[in-house]
């Protein structure tokens, strides 16, 4: 997996490409929380992702918290295989997706 | 030599790098192949040198010579030297209270430059070559006293059935004249030892005599191949009395008793001393007494005056080369390395393939023969396989010894490019063969257009070394009077006397050669595949 | 007459009987595929077809004419019948042209230019005509493959041996060479005999499928009836292992990346689509993160054993999983609930009598 960051002013742009999985959750975890200081708003670029599994899904509900208590968050360029997981899991109403 | 090869290693490395234009690339070799010379040159002058230091040129006072040592006494201790086999310790050992050391030399040349180089004090030889030697270099003398009498002859083939018209020539030549001879050969004034003719009409027939090729004064061959030497004179005096054509084999000295012995020489002449071992093989005809003699250095009263570095180099330079038309010696010595080592090493390759093909029939017979024959050839010394050949499965018939020499030589290179061959050829995947048969191709086929083409990228590096070792090897044809590079060396340090600035410029010929060879095989392999990849493509 | 006909071959290595009694039989235009477990002589007995081995004893009668005899012309034969090598066997001296060309000049006496042109006709069959002027070894093993096909195609055989000719290849180049040869077999109707361990290979190009078992054939019949079908209980199970993956998770011990390229790389070798590939990494990747795992802390002896068995072409994909070592089921007791979520969207649980035995069907 291959995780780009944009930021710009507050906001932070993180676009993780291949696979989201137990291996590679962890990876993106770190990533995220180590470049939130002073971020008001997060973007999860998912464009390039082709795969997602519950460990995945656990990296984004974690991010959505701690958004929670100093911005937003949304989600962009949800293909349908992702979107369906996120459907399956009820994912479709606790993220803003777009 | 390894500086050079760094040299060599560096070109190639550069040429295949560089991707400047080409032009660049050009130059940048000739700038390579320059420095590469002009390493070899330095090297060269770098050893001669050294050689050239090593033998004070002695400028003689006028006056008697006093020898170094005189008495067998004053001889206790000290080193003493001689000819290898040459069985004379004992006699020595008689005379001399306690000899320090005994060291033995292969060559006259060598004693003389061990004697006056200080590794020896003193070397026993025959009384011509002692007064040769004396009377050619002011700083050695002989001794006053004698070892052992003995008497020169020139030897007679058992089966020569003439010995008594010979004795009879001989009887009536004139005592004068003949110590005139061994005056003239023995002394320091080389402007009359010339050439011999023979202006009679050979009406009783041709005689064959086998001579040494180095043996001054006794005898020798000059560049132009001419036997000289007082012994080939006194046999042509004999010969006229008798209207014989005499027709000289030069050989080198040891080759000499077996060549009369198998019948390819009648006589033999070359400082033979008649002795009763000899006497069992070989009639002799007695032609003048002489002795075992000591040399040793001439006393130290003189005033050295070192000769210009430049001054000598180019001196023995011109001895070596020019003197006499030697390089003409060289030239044909070359040339016969040239022709043993190509035509053998052709005829080995095509011996090599034949046994390659033979060994995929998987005949049983037929394979333990080769591998007896290769095993054989490499179980035997090359000299040995070469004097087998000569001496005893050619002995009696009248063979040229380069044919000899030659078709030895094939017989030693074959198995190993045999070896080669077999390897590359076990190496070519066995997809291949079974590709090849797959499609109809015969084995025989299969062989010829699919593996050997694979196998020859992978055996022809290696058959290349294997022949610049064959060049190399090719030096020991002397042995059965061949006159090879190598040989023509020895015969000009027969003349010179100096033992080794012919020796190296023979090794700068070997060396010369050797690369030159190498790289028009290298020439010839690239346009081979250019004309069978044209051929493929057409 | 059949064309090819086969009686009680035998072929014997020292103390190894590869092939103990084979009889059948091939008529003009049929694709015969040779499958079964490695080491059965399946390759032993189609090189006996064109002498690159000879029979222990027994019968290869090409037209009637038995090919074992003693004067058999072996060329003559092996110019009838083509053969297609695992390792492609093309000349490595030679460009690919040079290597279809050099053998019609050789053994058929063609002149160079017919041989250039045919040589060309055949490359544009196998889609490699770009690559005429390439060395083998600038070629990629699909290409190889297709060229080496060209090479025997060009001597006109009347049946080609393919000698399993995508084994050597890497599971995406398997589609070029296995369209290449079902291409043959539906618009040439050429006769071939096909030995492969790559069932769909047997399955898409072949009339009829032969299974090689302890030196004999198990069973003769259509596709169909050996991949779908089998009568015989030998050919079911080996149809069953060569398309099922297995996993085993021992004593807590597993490593999560090697497992999931593992079932990448079988989900590909079965040429599974994009969607169904990822249904199955993802109920595996749950089964294991949301329900085995959090189990292993408690029990830490627990063994599960996966396996992913796919029938036909994909139709039907099952995921097996037998546990032991634990006194619970947990696949029922230790559940992550998005795990849960994800796992039964993507699965149809098939009830299973015993204890300790799991069975889903992928849907998709």
């Amino acid at each position: 997996m291959v995780i780009n960051k944009q930021r710009s002013g507050d906001t932070l742009t993180i676009a993780p490409e291949g696979r989201l999985d137990t291996v590679t959750s962890p990876e993106l975890e770190k990533a995220v929380k180590g470049s939130l200081d002073g971020v008001t708003e997060l973007i999860f670029d998912l464009a390039g992702l082709e795969y997602i599994s519950s460990a995945g899904l656990r990296v984004l509900l974690s991010s959505q918290k701690i958004m929670n208590g100093k911005g937003s968050m949304k989600v962009i360029h949800v293909n349908e295989m992702i979107a369906e997981v996120f459907e399956i899991t009820g994912f479709t109403d606790i993220l803003t997706i777009e | 030599m390894k500086e050079s090869f760094a040299g060599r290693g560096a070109l190639k490395h550069s040429a295949a790098v560089d991707s400047a234009p080409r032009r660049k690339g050009v130059d940048r070799r000739k700038h390579r192949f320059i420095q590469c010379l002009l390493r070899m040159a330095s090297l060269l002058l770098a050893v001669a040198a050294v050689g050239a230091a090593a033998i004070p040129v002695a400028a003689a006072r006028s006056g008697q010579r006093q020898p170094e040592y005189s008495t067998f006494e004053q001889l206790g201790g000290k080193t003493i030297s001689m000819l290898t086999g040459a069985p004379f310790e004992e006699l020595i050992g008689s005379k001399v209270p306690a000899v320090g050391e005994f060291t033995y030399y292969s060559a006259p040349a060598e004693l003389l430059l061990a004697l006056r180089t200080g590794k020896t004090d003193a070397f026993l030889n025959n009384s011509a070559i002692a007064a040769l030697y004396v009377n050619k270099y002011k700083d050695i003398a002989q001794f006053p006293e004698p070892l052992k009498e003995a008497q020169f002859g020139v030897g007679f083939s058992k089966k020569y059935k003439k010995l008594a018209e010979w004795k009879k020539a001989f009887a009536e030549l004139d005592p004068d004249e003949i110590e005139a001879v061994w005056n003239k050969w023995t002394s320091a004034d080389e402007s009359k030892k010339l050439p011999l003719k023979q202006d009679w009409a050979g009406k009783a027939g041709k005689v064959r005599v086998a001579v040494g090729d180095s043996m001054q004064p006794a005898s020798y061959v000059n560049a132009a191949g001419d036997v000289l030497g007082m012994e080939a004179e006194i046999i042509l005096m004999m010969a006229k009395k008798l209207d014989y054509k005499v027709e000289f084999m030069p050989m080198e000295f040891a080759s000499l008793i077996a060549t009369v012995e198998s019948g390819k020489a009648d006589l033999c002449a070359g400082s033979l001393i008649i002795t009763e071992e000899r006497k069992k093989v070989l009639d002799f005809l007695p032609y003048h007494e002489t002795a075992f003699v000591l040399v040793v250095r001439a006393k130290t009263e003189q005033e050295e005056t070192p000769a210009g570095f430049w001054e000598s180099l180019k001196d023995k330079l011109r001895d070596t080369l020019v003197t006499d038309g030697r390089y003409r010696l060289i030239l044909s010595g070359l040339g016969t390395t040239l022709l043993i080592s190509l035509c053998s090493g052709a005829a080995g390759l095509i011996l090599a393939f034949g046994m390659a093909s033979l060994r995929r029939r998987n005949i049983r017979a037929v394979n333990s023969v080769i591998a007896g024959y290769c095993r054989l050839v490499a179980g035997l010394p090359v000299v040995v396989i070469l004097m087998i050949l000569y001496y005893v499965v050619f002995g009696s018939t009248n063979i040229s010894p380069a044919l000899v020499a030659t078709l030895g030589f094939t017989l030693i290179f074959a198995p190993k490019a045999y070896a080669l061959i077999n390897n590359a050829v076990d190496a070519v995947d066995s997809g291949q063969l079974e590709g090849a048969l797959a499609l109809g191709y015969s084995r025989n086929q299969a062989y010829r257009r699919v593996i050997l083409p694979q196998a020859r990228k992978i055996y022809f590096p290696l058959l290349r070394t294997q022949f610049s070792l064959l060049v190399k090897e090719t030096s020991v044809v002397g042995y059965i009077a061949v006159v090879d590079l190598t040989r023509a060396g020895d015969i000009i340090r027969g003349h010179t006397l100096d033992a080794f600035f012919p020796l190296l410029i023979i090794a700068v010929v070997y060396f010369f050669l050797t690369w030159l060879m190498s790289a028009a095989i290298d020439a010839g392999s690239r346009a081979l595949d250019r004309l069978m990849k044209g051929g493929a493509e057409q | 007459m059949s064309f090819l006909e086969i009686k009680r071959l035998r072929k014997q290595f020292g103390d190894v009987t590869p092939l103990r009694s084979v009889s059948f039989s091939v008529e003009k235009g049929e694709v015969v595929s040779i499958i079964g477990p490695s080491g059965t002589g399946k390759s032993t007995l189609i090189r006996c077809i064109n002498r690159l081995e000879t029979p222990s004893s027994g019968q290869i009668l090409l037209e009637g004419k038995n090919i074992c005899a003693p004067d058999t012309d072996l060329t003559a034969l092996r110019r009838r019948v083509g053969m297609v090598f695992q390792s492609f066997n093309l000349f490595g001296h030679l460009t690919v042209l040079q290597n279809i060309v050099m053998p019609q000049m050789d053994i058929l006496g063609r002149s160079a230019e017919d041989a250039r042109k045919e040589a060309l006709r055949q490359l544009r069959r196998v889609g490699l005509d770009s690559k005429a002027g390439s060395r083998p070894e600038e070629l990629s093993g699909g290409q190889k493959q297709r060229a080496a096909i060209a090479r025997a195609l060009a001597m006109q055989p009347e049946i080609m041996l393919f000698d399993e000719p995508t084994s050597a290849l890497d599971p995406t180049m398997v589609s070029e060479v296995r369209n290449v040869i079902a291409r043959l077999a539906s618009e040439e109707e050429m006769t071939m005999l096909i030995v492969t361990h790559e069932m769909r290979l047997a399955r898409d190009v072949s009339t009829r499928v032969l299974f090689l078992n302890d030196g004999e054939i198990a069973e003769d019949g259509s596709p169909e009836q050996i991949f779908d079908s089998p009568l015989n209980e030998s050919t079911r199970q080996f149809v069953m292992r060569v398309n099922s993956w297995q996993w085993v998770i021992d004593y807590g011990r597993t490593d999560f990346f090697i497992m999931m390229s593992s079932l990448e790389a079988f989900c590909q070798s079965r040429f599974m689509n994009r969607r169904l590939m990822n249904s199955c990494e993802m109920v595996v990747e749950e089964l294991v993160s949301g329900h085995i795992q959090p189990c292993l802390k408690d029990y830490d002896e627990m063994r599960v054993e996966f396996r992913l068995e796919t029938i036909g072409d994909n139709e039907s994909v099952t995921l097996t999983a037998e546990f032991s070592g634990v006194d619970l089921d947990p696949f029922d007791e230790y559940a992550l609930p998005m795990s849960d979520a994800i796992v039964n969207s993507k699965t149809r649980r098939i009830p299973q009598d015993g204890e300790g035995i799991r069975v889903w069907e992928i849907i998709v």
